[in-house]
C-alpha cells in the first residue's frame, strides 16, 4: 500500500479552496440583503435547497444501497456518509431562509392573509402554518441526523473489527436496519419537498411530487461521488481497488437514474397537460412563459435527451474521464432543474440575480468544506467491507 | 486417450436452503437431464397431481369458452356493466392479469442487467408466465367491445374510408403498448428457448422429437460467433424491455389518469402502477413456483434462494404501493378540491366500504408479516401470503375502477355495479386458460433455460461458489 | 463462414474438449499457431471465447440501433401525419400537434423495431436457419449442446494439412479428434 496522505493533502487543499469560496460568497450575499432583501431571501433559499436537498439525496442513495446492495455503493460509502453527516448543517441555511424575519411571508403564500380567502388555501391550514411547518421541519432534522450518524457509527464499528465475518454481520444488521428506515426517509423527504417547495403554490398539488423531486437530489449525489471517484482513483486506496465493472456499474445507474428522472417528470406533465384543469396546469403555465419556457426546454433537452444519448454507448460507461465529465455537466444541469423547479412562483418574470450565483457558491463552499472535513476523518474506503475485499481481489488477479 | 467414461449419476433433490441457488452434487450434464428430464418421462410417469391441477384447469377454460360464447350471442348486456359504470370487470381483468406478466419481464430483463444470482431458473418459467397472462389480458378489451371481430379498427391501416384512429387517445396508445408487450415478450421467450431446444434435438430418444426439435432449435450449434452476437442481442433486449415493461403499465395507468374522473386523474398513477404490478406478478411467481417445484422435485433448482428473494421484492414493491395509497389519501385531502375529498371519502366509507378494507388488509397489512424471515422461509405461509397478495391487487383495480365511477360528478347519475355470473364465469375462466397454458408448458417445454443454468453453474464454480466434485476414474 | 469450404471431402478437424477452461485455452494456442478458419462450439457462451478465436466485431448493436431509430422517426411521423394531415380533428381543443400525447406511442415503435431487429438480426447474422452444417456428422457432436466443448479447425484454412493439424490438436488436452466430413 502506498501512502494515501497524498490524497488526504489533496481534499486539504480543496478543503481550504471551498472554504474561500464560502466565505467570500456568503459575505457578498450578506451584502446584497443590504440591497435588496426580497431577492436576498429568494437566492439564499435556492441556494440553501439545493445544497440540503444534494445531502438527502445522499442519505437516501446510502440507505437503498443498503438494502438492495451492489459493489457500487461500498465504493462510494464515504462520499455518501460524509454528504449525509452535513445534513444537519444544511438546515442551519434553511432556517435562515425560512425563519429570518419576514422571510417566510416573502416565499410562502400560505401565511399572506389575502391568500386565505382562497377557499382551497383555507382549506389546509391545518396543514400550512408557522407552527406545524416549525415542528416537522425540527422533525425532519433530528430524523435525518440520527439516522446520517447512526450508520456511519456502524461503518466505524465495522472498520474497526478484526473478524471477517463480524464485518460481514454489520453489513446484515445494516440492511436489517436501512430498510424501514428507507420506507420512513422516503415519507419524511415527501413531506419536506411538499413543506419546502411544493407549498410555494399552495393551491396545486400532485402525488408524484415528492418522488420526481426526490430522485432529481439522488441525481445529483450519485454525479458527485462519481465525480470525486474519478478524481480519485489514481491514488491509494482507491487506485488498489476499483475497477472497470464497477465504473461500468455506476455509468449504468446513471443512466438509470436519469431515466427514472425523466419518467416521473413526463409522467406528471403528461397527466397534467392532458387533463387541464386550472388548479394543475397553473403550474406547468408559470414554468413555460415569461421566459422560464426557454429553462424548461433547455433542461429537458439537455438534463435528458442529451446525457441519455451519451450513455447509451459503452464507451463512455467504461472510461473513467468520459463518465467523470458528463457528471460533471449532470450537476451543472441540477442548479438548473432545482432553479426552474424553486424559482418561477417567487419571480414570474425569468431573471437571474448575482445573488442567486453567489449564495449557491457560498452555502456551496461551506457545504464542501464540511463535505471534506467529514472525509478526512477516516479511511476514504470501509475497511472491512467483504464487497470491497472482493473488489480488491479481482484487482489483484486482473 | 479415450476412456471408458463416468456418468455422473443425477443428485438427489436438495433444497440447498436459502443462501443457494443450486442443490449440491450437480454438474453441467445433470442438471440438463434434470431439466429435460421432465419432458423426456413418459406421459403415465407425470406427477398425479399435476394431472389433477390440469384437469381443474381445463375445466375451467371450458367455462370461458362457454362465457365467451354466450356474450358473443348476447352482446356486452349479459355483463354486469351499466352507466355510469361502464367499464367493469373487464377493465379490472385486464389491469390485473397484464400486470401479472410484468414479473415475468421483470425476472428476465432488470435481473439479467443487475446481475442477480437468482434470475437463473426461474427467468423462462416466469417469461411463459408474462406470455399467458397477456394473452388472458388481451383478450378482455376486445370482449369488451361489444363487436369483438372489428377489433382490427383499433389499429391505424390505410381503409377506404380514410377514418384514423384517435392519438390522443390513451386507449390507441393501450393497443400500441400491448401488443408491442406481447411481441417482445415472445421475442425474448423464443429467443431464449432457441439453444435449449438444440440440446434437446441432441438429447431426445425419439426420431419425432428430433425432427421437431431440430426444426425449433433453427439449426442452433452452439458457435462461439453465433453465442457472440446472442449473448449481445439478449443483452440489447433486456435493456429494451426494463422501459417497455415500465412503459406497458404507465400506460395502462394513463387509461385512467389521462381522465379528469376524481379517483383516477392523479399523477402518481404512473410509478404506483408499475410497482403493483411487479408486486402481483411476483406473487403469481410465488403462487404457481411452489406446486410446480414439489411436484417435479425442482427443489434443488428452484431453491428457498429465489422463493426468498421473490419474497422480498413482494415486500418492497408492496410498500411502494402503499407509498401510493398514502399520497391519494394526502393529496385528496390536501387539494381542497371538493370532488377529490369526496371521492376518496366515499371510497373508505361509501357503498364499497368492504372492498377498500379488504384492499388495506390484503395488500398492506398482512404481507407486512414478510418482514419476519420465518415466514419467508415458511412455504406455506408463503404461498397463502401470496394469495392474499394477487386477491389484495385485484381488488385494488376493482378499488379504482368501480368506486371512481359509481360518483359520477352529478348525484342524479350516481349508480351501483352488480357483476352478473357471466362476469365471475369469464374472469375464473381466463383463469382456467392462464393455468392450462401453465401447465401444459411445465409439462412439455423445458421450463428452466438450461443453457443459462450451466452458464451459471460454471461461473459459480469458478468463482468458488459452488464445488463440483470430480468424478472417479476420468481419462484426459 | 464455410463459403470457402468445399463442398465435399473434409470440411475440418474437431478436437473435443471437456471443460470450458481446455476449449479457452487450445482455441488460444491455435489462434497463435496461425490458424484463423476455425469455430469453437460450447453448450453455453464461454467468456473470451469468440475473442480466442479471433471474432471481435459483429453489428447488433449498430442495427438495432437503426432499427430503433427508424421506429421512432417513424411512429411520431405516422402520429403527426394522422393527427394533423391526413384526419385533423379538433379534440377538446387540443392542438393538431399533440406531441406530448404522442410520446408512448412513439416509444413503442422504437422498442418494436428495435427488438425485431435484434432477434431477427441477430439470427440472421448467424446464418440461421440452417438445417445442415458439416459439424452435425461428427457423431459425438450431439454433446455439444449439454457438456462437451468443441474446437474445429476448417480445411478451408491455408494452413490446415490434414496430418500436421491432427497432430498440433492432439497436443492440446483434447479429449478426442475426429475428423469432420461434408
Amino acid at each position: 500500500m502506498s501512502e494515501p496522505n497524498v490524497l488526504i493533502e489533496r481534499i486539504s487543499r480543496s478543503q481550504r479552496t471551498a472554504l474561500i469560496i464560502g466565505i467570500v460568497g456568503i459575505a457578498a450575499t450578506f451584502a446584497g440583503l443590504a440591497v435588496n432583501k426580497t431577492q436576498f431571501t429568494y437566492s439564499w433559499f435556492y441556494g440553501s435547497l439545493f445544497w440540503a436537498g444534494l445531502s438527502a439525496g445522499a442519505l437516501g442513495l446510502y440507505l437503498l444501497n443498503n438494502v438492495v446492495g451492489g459493489k457500487w455503493g461500498a465504493i462510494i460509502r464515504r462520499f455518501l456518509e460524509a454528504s449525509a453527516k452535513v445534513l444537519p448543517y444544511t438546515f442551519i441555511p434553511l432556517a435562515i431562509a425560512f425563519f429570518l424575519p419576514g422571510a417566510m411571508h416573502t416565499l410562502f403564500p400560505w401565511v399572506r392573509p389575502e391568500f386565505l380567502k382562497d377557499p382551497a388555501v383555507a382549506h389546509k391550514i391545518a396543514y400550512l402554518n408557522p407552527q406545524g411547518f416549525t415542528i416537522r421541519f425540527i422533525i425532519y432534522l433530528l430524523f435525518w441526523t440520527f439516522l446520517g450518524y447512526r450508520l456511519s457509527s456502524r461503518t466505524d464499528i465495522q472498520d474497526k473489527t478484526k473478524d471477517h465475518a463480524e464485518g460481514v454481520a454489520i453489513q446484515v444488521r445494516m440492511r436489517q436496519f436501512s430498510a424501514p428506515m428507507l420506507l420512513l426517509f422516503v415519507l419524511t423527504s415527501t413531506f419536506a419537498f411538499f413543506d419546502w417547495v411544493m407549498s410555494l403554490e399552495p393551491t396545486w398539488y400532485s402525488t408524484i411530487y415528492g418522488a420526481m423531486y426526490l430522485i432529481g437530489q439522488v441525481l445529483a449525489m450519485l454525479a458527485l461521488s462519481i465525480i470525486l471517484l474519478v478524481r480519485y482513483s489514481d491514488q491509494s486506496p482507491f487506485k488498489e481497488t476499483i475497477n472497470m465493472p464497477v465504473t461500468h456499474d455506476l455509468g449504468n445507474l446513471m443512466l438509470a437514474f436519469t431515466m427514472v428522472w425523466a419518467y416521473l417528470s413526463f409522467s406528471q406533465f403528461l397527466i397534467t397537460w392532458a387533463g387541464n384543469l386550472p388548479e394543475e396546469i397553473q403550474w406547468y403555465q408559470r414554468r413555460f412563459t415569461h421566459g422560464w419556457g426557454y429553462v424548461a426546454w433547455t433542461v429537458s433537452v439537455f438534463h435528458f435527451c442529451v446525457p441519455f444519448f451519451i450513455l447509451l454507448h459503452r464507451f463512455v460507461k467504461r472510461n473513467p474521464k468520459l463518465l467523470a465529465t458528463l457528471c460533471v455537466y449532470m450537476f451543472l444541469m441540477r442548479f438548473l432543474d432545482v432553479f426552474w423547479l424553486s424559482q418561477p412562483p417567487l419571480r414570474p418574470e425569468l431573471s437571474v440575480s448575482w445573488m442567486d450565483l453567489t449564495a449557491l457558491a457560498g452555502i456551496g463552499g461551506i457545504w464542501f468544506f464540511l463535505f471534506f472535513q467529514q472525509l478526512k476523518t477516516r479511511p476514504l474506503l470501509p475497511l472491512n467491507d467483504a464487497r470491497l475485499i472482493a473488489m480488491r481481489h479481482e484487482h489483484h488477479h486482473a | 486417450m479415450k476412456t471408458e467414461e463416468v456418468v455422473r449419476p443425477i443428485p438427489p433433490d436438495i433444497d440447498p436452503g436459502p443462501d443457494h441457488v443450486l442443490g449440491p452434487g450437480h454438474d453441467i450434464a445433470t442438471v440438463t437431464d434434470r431439466i429435460s428430464g421432465v419432458i423426456y418421462q413418459p406421459l403415465a410417469k407425470t406427477p398425479k397431481p399435476w394431472f389433477f391441477a390440469f384437469a381443474a384447469a381445463f375445466a375451467l377454460l371450458q367455462l370461458l369458452l362457454i362465457a365467451a360464447a354466450w356474450l358473443f350471442y348476447k352482446g356486452v348486456g349479459v355483463w354486469g356493466i351499466v352507466i355510469p359504470i361502464a367499464w367493469g370487470f373487464a377493465i379490472v381483468n385486464f389491469v390485473w392479469w397484464i400486470g401479472i406478466g410484468h414479473a415475468g419481464t421483470l425476472i428476465s430483463a432488470i435481473l439479467l442487467l443487475l446481475k442477480q444470482d437468482w434470475r437463473t431458473s426461474i427467468n423462462r418459467f416466469s417469461e411463459a408466465m408474462t406470455l399467458f397472462a397477456v394473452a388472458c389480458a388481451g383478450m378482455f378489451p376486445i370482449l369488451h367491445l361489444g363487436r369483438p371481430w372489428l377489433a382490427y379498427w383499433l389499429l391505424p391501416y390505410p381503409n377506404s374510408m380514410w377514418l384514423w384512429p384517435q392519438p390522443r387517445s390513451p386507449l390507441l396508445w393501450d393497443v400500441f403498448a400491448v401488443s408491442t408487450y406481447a411481441t417482445v415478450s415472445l421475442l425474448f421467450w423464443l429467443t431464449g428457448l432457441v439453444p435449449d431446444f438444440a440440446t434437446m434435438r441432441d438429447t431426445s430418444k425419439h426420431q419425432w422429437q428430433r425432427v421437431l426439435f431440430g426444426m425449433l432449435s433453427l439449426g442452433w450449434r452452439g458457435s462461439a460467433k453465433h453465442w457472440s452476437r446472442y449473448q449481445m442481442a439478449y443483452l440489447i433486449l433486456a435493456g429494451l424491455s426494463t422501459p417497455l415493461v415500465v412503459s406497458v403499465h404507465t400506460v395502462v395507468s394513463f387509461d385512467f389518469a389521462i381522465s379528469i374522473l376524481p379517483g383516477w386523474h392523479t399523477t402518481i398513477f404512473p410509478p404506483y402502477f408499475v410497482a403493483g404490478a411487479i408486486y402481483s406478478g411476483f406473487a403469481m411467481v410465488i403462487t404457481l413456483a411452489i406446486p410446480t417445484r414439489k411436484w417435479f422435485h425442482m427443489e434443488g433448482l428452484i431453491t428457498m434462494r429465489h422463493l426468498e428473494a421473490a419474497a422480498k421484492v413482494m415486500l418492497g414493491t408492496g410498500l411502494i404501493v402503499a407509498y401510493g395509497y398514502a399520497m391519494e389519501a394526502f393529496i385528496s385531502w390536501y387539494s381542497g378540491n371538493p370532488y377529490e375529498s369526496f371521492m376518496y371519502w366515499n371510497r373508505m366509507t361509501g357503498p364499497y366500504w368492504w372492498s377498500y378494507v379488504m384492499l388495506i388488509s390484503c395488500n398492506i397489512a398482512i404481507p407486512q408479516l414478510l418482514w419476519i424471515r420465518k415466514v419467508r422461509l415458511n412455504l406455506t405461509a408463503l404461498f397463502i401470503i401470496s394469495i392474499i397478495v394477487n386477491v389484495g391487487m385485484w381488488l385494488e383495480r376493482f378499488v379504482i375502477v368501480i368506486t371512481s365511477l359509481h360518483r359520477d360528478f352529478l348525484p342524479s347519475s350516481w349508480g351501483m355495479y352488480y357483476p352478473t355470473i357471466w362476469d365471475w364465469a369469464t374472469f375464473i375462466g381466463t383463469i382456467g386458460l392462464f393455468t392450462t397454458l401453465m401447465w401444459l408448458f411445465v409439462r412439455f417445454v423445458p421450463m428452466l433455460a438450461m443453457f443459462e443454468v450451466r452458464e451459471d453453474l460454471h461461473h459459480m464454480q469458478h468463482t468458488g461458489a459452488y464445488e463440483v466434485k470430480p468424478l472417479p476414474a476420468h481419462g484426459d | 463462414m464455410n463459403d470457402n469450404a468445399p463442398r465435399t471431402g473434409l470440411y475440418g478437424l474437431m478436437a473435443e474438449f471437456t471443460t470450458p477452461e481446455q476449449l479457452l485455452d487450445a482455441a488460444n494456442k491455435t489462434y497463435a499457431a496461425g490458424y484463423r478458419q476455425m469455430d469453437a462450439y460450447s453448450p453455453m457462451p464461454v467468456e473470451g471465447l469468440a475473442d480466442a478465436i479471433g471474432f471481435r466485431k459483429h453489428y447488433v448493436s449498430q442495427a438495432v440501433l437503426a432499427a430503433g431509430l427508424t421506429g421512432c422517426v417513424g411512429g411520431f411521423s405516422l402520429l403527426y401525419w394522422i393527427a394533423k394531415i391526413a384526419y385533423a380533428h379538433n379534440v377538446a381543443g387540443r392542438p393538431f400537434n399533440s406531441w406530448p400525447a404522442f410520446i408512448p406511442i412513439t416509444f413503442e415503435c422504437t422498442v418494436l423495431l428495435s427488438a425485431l431487429m435484434a432477434v431477427f438480426g441477430m439470427f440472421a447474422m448467424n446464418g440461421l436457419p440452417q438445417p445442415y452444417h458439416p459439424v452435425f456428422n461428427v457423431p459425438e457432436f450431439a454433446r455439444a449442446t449439454k457438456d462437451r466443448f468443441f474446437l474445429c479447425v476448417e480445411a478451408a484454412d491455408p494452413l490446415f494439412d490434414k496430418e500436421r493439424t491432427r497432430e498440433f490438436l492432439s497436443t492440446l488436452t483434447a479429449y478426442e479428434v475426429a475428423d469432420v466430413e461434408n
